[in-house]
């Protein structure tokens, strides 16, 4: 197949594009500079052969439309056949859709019938060779080199690589001679994990072994604890007998003490205390009643050192009254000399005013003097009015003046214009003025008119006489017509062939003969007719003839305008009084005086209105210097009415009346301040004789009361007053001692004949208390006391001791071992004990080692029911079986896969290769210039790798002794010989090369076009580049190269 | 709601194999790895709950509740532990031995409550089964195995129903008919059980469950409660088998298994790459998982054309296994795969492969011939590890395996030769 031309929908940066050319049968250069679209476009072609890849495929370049369009196309292609068809691809899912160039669509199964065993991995293989395979020979090693030439020969497939790999994985699985590999390390752990298995199975199957033993082992616990017990019960015996030893002896000692002390009867807890106490007290209130006398006696002594002054305790109220107001006397008496001296001062500043104010002014008249705020108002009123006439007055002269100036100026304006307007002269109004000037220029219009009638007029006599000419020069005779008759004598003829006909019986003929004649007829008719048609002698004398009649009447229709242009200019001429018709100069220089004229018309006009604006401004000048002289002695009048008022006002208050008003507020205000000063001396001779009154009342009674206390009363009243105070304080201080002792006096009394009383009972209850146990004195009532304790004493020591022994033997027993310690030896007992204690030790130990025994058992049955390793570890097992078997599966694959690609590659290198080796030796060849003339491979090399290349001399050489850019020759030379020996077999698809050449030498670079040439002649190829000198060189070696040049995208 | 009246409720089980090897996972954290290796356990304290909670008037053991040959203390005392829990409720339990129990491999120390019975191995024993007033309300005959290998038919040896008895169940561990995958131990036929005229037989000793007849009479198989590997797929667990009053009988099976072993068959056509192919993966896991009853471990055996095939071959299944491993699909269950088999068909016509003229053609024709001819060379190449190092840990592949190994080595090839040449 082979690929004629393409259409991209969208991909990549291209949308809607077709390529500018078609793809040559042979050698096709795809040229254009980086980022041209070159290797969009190989891509596009690949899917288009191969299918999209799924969206979802990721690390890969989709090509995703980037300039719009939907992400498919078209390629057409062609048959080895020669048929063309199309295929359409569209968006990434589906197959594609094959139509013939008529659009009919054909079955799907013709691409992969035209792609043969071509599937993508092996176009990928052989079908397409990129610059980068080519690249790699410099970075490889020689092994990589000499893989990558094997490979070439073998469809460019990884044998080598795939054949190590595989080995490698197998070989980490399992080596014949490996020991670390992972299944040695599976199995060692798996039979590390059976011995384990082992030991816990061993431990589960001792379980029964262990919980019978320890079965025998309780029986024999069961038996040592019983002996154990009537040891124990023994020896708790003997110990209690030996504690209860000591109890014995006490109790036996108690018994007897107890029998050595007299019965004295049983005292209270408390009976000493309670004589102690008694003996107490009455020692005490003796002591109190004592001290109470002497108290007695000491405030009798000082009552007599104690006495009041009755005289000044009988003036209290009148000394405590004088305290009261003693502060008021001193303040009264400051005042009254503060207001003394202020009044003296105010005096000297009234007498100062009246002064001031003139003789007039008295102190009777000041006072009279009305300067209320009443009065004050009416002087404010009074002079504002002065004050407003006064403005009003001058404002009023000042517009009159102004209104006297404006009349006069207008009257000055009046006469101005008067005679400019007389300066003028007499004109006509402009409304006549302009009437004569449009007749001026109707005239001047008029001749004008008149003169272009007489030049049209002259023109179309001239044409007259020119078309006369002509006509007189074309007078011919005109031809006869044919004549219509033979025709009409045809049609006769026919019609009586039809009657001759119809009448013989031959119609046929005789209709046959009658349409012929017919036709005849017709004929000569119509040629008469055009005859006559194309037999008048000279058309143009007929036009010329209307011509001259137009011209006629043209001429007559200009004259006839003349004539009436000329009756109207006539008529204006007359308007203007002349006679006849002026000269065109004439009637111009009168629309020129007619202009001048209606230009002085409109300047009167103007002036005229100038003078009747002019007198209307000096009336209504005068009407305002009229209006302003009124107002002025209006404002005269009301000024003169103010001034009298005020006089008026003067006089009202006998004041003269030529004060000015401004001066007379000054007046009233120093009215005012005298009258105030007047009569607040007045109110401060009042409250001095007040104060006066007031302390003269306080001295009065201070005198008195001095005089009842007998006391001095020489100094000043205030003074007295502090002494009297002073002296009541201290009688009183004094009379309240006084009855303070009495009241304690009483008291001391009263206590004292109450502690007496206490002390008597007191004593009484003492004597009770001794008679009550016998004794006469607190001394013997001690004493028996004390044998009661002592005996009280024994009876508890002796209960304890019971109690003890009762402890130890219990109640039953305490009776038997009362008795048994009656008879009790301890030395003998001892002995007994320790043997006794000996034997249960020796049966405890005993104890122990079995119960060791019995707990060493248990946990050893308690660890195998605990151990839940016995699952795990059989779990564990069966899956690293499981993971063992899983890996030697694996191995198996590796190895199987081995053995297959062995097998698979013996057979291909033995059958196929060598056809393949012959034509890329042909290659190999060619591009060498002959250099080198043979590829060879060896049938008995091992996996195929051991190329040779035979020398134009004979000499081999191994490929890895050949220089890299060789080594890339070999390469191509073996893809392409592959690809041919694959076009044999099959049918030959497009091969792509993505500047493949690009580090060639020219040399090389020439060479191999010429290989790529020769292979264009067996498959369609299309060769992608960005070099110029590379399409040079193919169109060189393939001169039927079709170069496409995508720069201009 | 009043209960449904009943005549007689009891559960039957069998092959508890308390204790016995359950498969982990590599990579498997160790809680999981845990609940897996206890889960036998935990089945049987399923087992105890369901009768405690249904009430029922006894339990039936029908063998195997361990493996003697592991002498499992532990599992021996869990099991003991259980019934004591059915004594506390009055409920009783009637067993007997299998060829992994059998009479004599049991700890002497160990004794079973007094609510448990385990029939003889010398006679079948026949029980009357009565309820709290002494009414008899079930007969059961059972024998046990006395020693681990017994090949003589028992059930011949099952008494015929007395008219007196009431509603009959006969308890054996036997296998009818030589079930496949299992040791024909006890061997019998479904007449042999039939003609002993009883209404039920419990059986034991096959791990499917399996309802070998639905009536007259009800001849069942409960299985083992818990699947233990991947041989024991699907729903595991007992049957709660109620009597009515009229003769009825209901018989529900109870799933006890805590662990589901499954088999996945994931159609992966269309899959264009491994990361989709994951997340489809992923997306039928989960939905899975969302209908899950427990936890679930699946072997995945991925199905369909798809160009992936050369490339899941080529240690794709291993990268895919590795990271669904490494990061266990999410759902309301967790679900551990187990492993991952390829049986794809690659998108390329094998056919046309064959016929070209490459050495991926030579490949194809030779795998051919080896699929349908002589393996010898094959078996000769894997005979040192599988003959030789490992063979006592290994089977050795039978014809079908050798195929699928033949298979598996061809798509790898053609994968690995392939890688790099396909967008």
């Amino acid at each position: 197949m082979k690929i004629t031309s393409l259409f991209i929908d969208g991909f990549g940066k291209f949308s809607q594009w077709s390529p500018p050319d078609r793809f040559g049968d042979g050698v096709t250069a795809v040229i254009g500079p980086n980022e041209a679209g070159k290797t969009t476009m190989l891509a596009f072609i690949r899917r288009m052969l191969y299918g999209f890849p799924d969206g979802r495929k990721k690390d890969l370049n989709h090509y995703q439309p980037v300039n719009g369009g939907k992400i498919g196309g078209r390629l057409a292609f062609e048959t080895d056949a020669g048929d063309a068809y199309l295929l359409l691809r569209d968006g990434v899912r589906g197959s594609p859709t094959i139509t013939r160039t008529d659009g009919t669509e054909v079955s799907g199964s013709l691409l992969p019938s035209l792609l043969g065993p071509a599937d993508q991995v092996f176009y990928e293989n052989i079908c397409a060779i990129s610059l980068d395979e080519l690249q790699e020979f410099g970075t490889i090693d020689r092994k990589e080199i000499r893989d990558r030439l094997a490979a070439a020969g073998a469809g460019n497939l990884p044998v080598r690589k795939v054949a190590d790999e595989l080995g490698a994985s197998a070989d980490a699985i399992y080596a014949i001679r490996g020991k670390k590999k992972q299944i040695n390390a599976r199995i060692t752990e798996l039979k590390d994990l059976e011995q384990k298995i082992r030991t816990v199975k061993e431990s589960q199957g001792e379980y029964d072994r262990i919980n019978e033993a320890i079965s025998e082992k309780r029986d024999e616990l069961a038996r040592k604890k019983d002996e154990k017990k009537s040891f124990e019960e023994a020896i708790t015996y003997a110990t209690a007998l030996s504690k209860a030893w000591d109890l014995y002896l006490e109790r036996k000692e108690a018994i007897k003490a107890r029998e050595q002390i007299p019965e004295t009867g049983t005292f209270p807890e408390d009976a000493l205390l309670e004589l102690n106490r008694l003996v107490e007290e009455v020692r005490r209130l003796e002591e109190e009643s004592r001290d109470r006398m002497q108290q007695c006696e000491r405030i009798d002594t000082e009552l007599e050192t104690v006495r009041a002054r009755e005289e000044i305790l009988n003036q209290t109220d009148a000394i405590r009254s004088i305290e009261r107001t003693i502060e008021r006397y001193r303040s009264r008496k400051d005042d009254l000399t503060r207001c003394q001296l202020d009044r003296v001062q105010k005096e000297k500043r009234s007498t100062s005013q009246l002064e001031n104010l003139g003789d007039d002014w008295s102190r009777e008249r000041i006072i009279g003097f009305d300067t209320s705020i009443a009065v004050i108002n009416e002087i404010k009123a009074l002079h504002e009015d002065l004050e407003r006439t006064d403005d009003a007055c001058k404002t009023a002269s000042i517009n009159h003046t102004a209104a006297k100036t404006t009349y006069m100026e207008k009257r000055e304006d009046l006469s101005l214009v008067h005679q400019r307007r007389a300066d003028i002269g007499e004109i006509p109004d402009p409304g006549t003025a302009q009437n004569l000037l449009g007749q001026a220029r109707d005239l001047l219009g008029v001749i004008l008119q008149i003169e272009s009638l007489e030049d049209d007029l002259a023109s179309i006599r001239k044409e007259e006489a020119r078309t006369h000419e002509i006509i007189a020069s074309l007078k011919i005779p005109p031809a006869p017509q044919p004549p219509k008759w033979p025709g009409y004598l045809v049609f006769l003829a026919a019609i009586l062939a039809l009657i001759g006909g119809f009448l013989a019986e031959a119609l046929l003929p005789a209709a046959a003969l009658a349409a012929i004649l017919i036709i005849a007829g017709a004929g000569i008719l119509f040629f008469r007719g055009a005859a006559s048609d194309t037999g008048s002698p000279v058309t143009g004398d007929g036009s010329y003839q209307e011509e001259a009649r137009t011209l006629a009447a043209e001429r007559n229709e200009i004259e006839r305008r003349r004539s009436n242009a000329e009756e109207k200019g006539r008529r204006i001429a007359g308007a203007f009084g002349l006679a006849s018709i002026p000269s065109r100069r004439e009637a111009e220089d009168l629309r020129d005086h007619h202009e001048d004229l209606v230009t002085l018309a409109g300047r009167g006009a103007d002036l005229e209105k100038d003078i009747a604006r002019a007198e209307a401004l000096c009336r209504t000048a005068s009407t305002e210097l009229k209006a302003r002289k009124d107002a002025l002695s209006h404002a005269r009048s009301r000024r003169k009415d103010a001034i009298d008022a005020w006089k008026s006002w003067c006089q009202r208050r006998g004041l003269p009346d030529t004060t000015h008003p401004e001066l007379i507020t000054h007046l009233i205000s120093g009215i005012k301040e005298a009258k105030d000063l007047i009569i607040a001396i007045d109110g401060d001779r009042k409250r001095e004789d007040t104060l006066y009154e007031e302390i003269q009342s306080f001295e009065e009674d201070v005198r008195a009361v001095a005089a009842a206390c007998r006391e001095p009363v020489a100094g000043t009243p205030d003074t007295i007053g502090e002494r009297l105070i002073t002296l009541l304080n201290e009688a009183e201080e004094t009379k309240r001692r006084e009855i303070s002792l009495i009241e304690k006096r009483r008291g001391e009394e009263n206590e004292m004949e109450n502690t007496r009383s206490r002390l008597q009972n007191t004593t009484g209850m003492l004597i009770t208390l001794l008679q009550s146990r016998g004794a006469a004195t607190p001394e013997e009532y001690r004493e028996r006391e004390r044998l009661s304790r002592e005996r009280e004493e024994l009876k508890r020591r002796i209960h304890d001791a019971d109690e003890g022994i009762r402890r130890i033997s219990g109640d039953e027993r305490f009776d038997d071992v009362i008795m048994a310690l009656g008879e009790y030896d301890p030395i003998v007992m001892t002995t007994r004990l320790r043997e006794m204690e000996d034997e249960q030790v020796r049966i405890h130990t005993s104890i122990e080692e079995i119960n060791q025994e019995i707990g060493t058992l248990q946990e050893r049955s308690s660890v195998i029911e605990g151990d839940d390793r016995l699952t795990v570890l059989i779990s564990d097992a069966a899956a690293l079986r499981e993971e063992i078997s899983r890996i030697s599966r694996e191995w198996a694959i590796y190895t199987t896969a081995s053995s297959l690609l062995a097998m698979a590659v013996e057979t291909f290198e033995r059958e196929k290769q060598p056809a393949i080796l012959q034509e890329a030796q042909s290659f190999f060849s060619g591009i060498t210039e002959g250099r080198y003339t043979r590829i060879i491979k060896p049938l008995d090399s091992a996996h195929g790798s051991d190329l040779f290349v035979e020398e134009r001399r004979g000499g081999r050489k191994k490929v890895d002794e050949l220089s890299r850019g060789t080594a890339e020759q070999l390469y191509l030379a073996l893809r392409f010989g592959y690809i041919r020996d694959y076009v044999h077999t099959a049918t030959p698809v497009p091969v792509i090369f993505d500047d493949i050449l690009v580090n060639f030498d020219p040399g090389r670079r020439e060479n191999a076009c010429k290989a790529i040439a020769e292979l264009a002649e067996t498959c369609q190829v299309l060769y992608f580049t960005c070099h110029p000198e590379t399409v040079a060189d193919l169109t060189s070696a393939a001169p039927g190269t079709v170069v496409m040049d995508l720069s201009a995208i | 709601m009043q209960p449904p009246s009943r005549l007689l409720r009891f559960v039957h089980t069998a092959d508890l194999h308390l204790g016995s090897r359950v498969i982990t996972l590599p990579g498997m954290d160790s809680q999981t790895s845990s609940g897996l290796t206890d889960a036998t356990y935990t089945a049987w304290q399923s087992i105890i709950d369901l009768c405690i909670r249904e009430a029922v008037d006894f339990l039936l053991i029908a063998g195997d509740v361990y493996d003697s040959a592991d002498r499992n203390i532990r599992a021996q005392l869990q099991f003991r532990d259980g019934l004591r829990q059915l004594e506390k409720h009055g409920i009783a339990a009637y067993i007997v031995h299998g060829n992994h129990d059998p009479a004599n491999a049991w700890s002497r120390s160990i004794q079973l409550p007094k609510n448990a019975h385990c029939f003889s191995s010398e006679e079948p024993e026949v029980i009357i089964h009565r309820d709290q007033d002494g009414t008899p309300i079930a007969a059961i005959a059972g024998m046990s195995f006395a020693t681990a290998h017994i090949r003589e038919n028992l059930a011949e040896r099952f008494p015929p129903r007395d008219r007196e008895w009431p509603f009959t169940i006969g308890l054996l561990h036997c296998s009818i008919g030589g079930a496949i995958g299992h040791e024909p131990y006890a061997p019998c036929s479904i007449d042999d059980l039939k003609v002993c005229g009883y209404e039920y037989w419990a059986l034991g000793h096959i791990h499917q469950p399996a309802m070998i007849a639905s009536g007259d009479p009800y001849i069942i198989y409960a299985g083992n409660p818990q699947g233990r590997d991947m041989g024991e797929t699907g729903d595991r667990g007992c049957r709660l088998v109620t009597v009515g009053p009229d003769g009825s009988v209901g018989i529900e099976p109870v799933r006890t298994g805590s662990y589901h072993w499954d088999l996945i068959e994931i159609d992966i056509s269309g899959a264009v790459d491994l990361g989709i192919l994951e997340e489809r993966i992923r997306e039928r896991l989960a939905a899975i998982s969302e209908e899950a009853g427990g936890p679930i471990i699946t072997r995945l055996i991925l199905t369909g054309v798809t160009p992936l095939h050369h490339e899941l071959a080529g240690g794709g299944i291993t990268a895919l296994a590795e990271r669904l491993t490494e990061d266990t699909p999410t759902g309301k269950h967790p679900v551990y795969p187990e492993r991952i088999i390829s049986r794809t068909t690659p998108r390329i016509n094998r056919e046309e492969i064959i016929a070209r003229d490459d050495i991926l053609g030579e490949i194809c024709k030779k795998s051919a011939g080896l699929l349908s001819g002589d393996k010898k060379e094959i078996t000769k190449a894997i005979a040192p590890l599988y003959i030789s190092y490992a063979r006592s840990y290994l089977n050795q592949p039978d014809d079908e395996e050798m195929c699928a190994i033949i298979e598996e080595a061809e798509a790898l090839l053609l994968s690995r030769l392939a890688a790099g040449g396909i967008e």
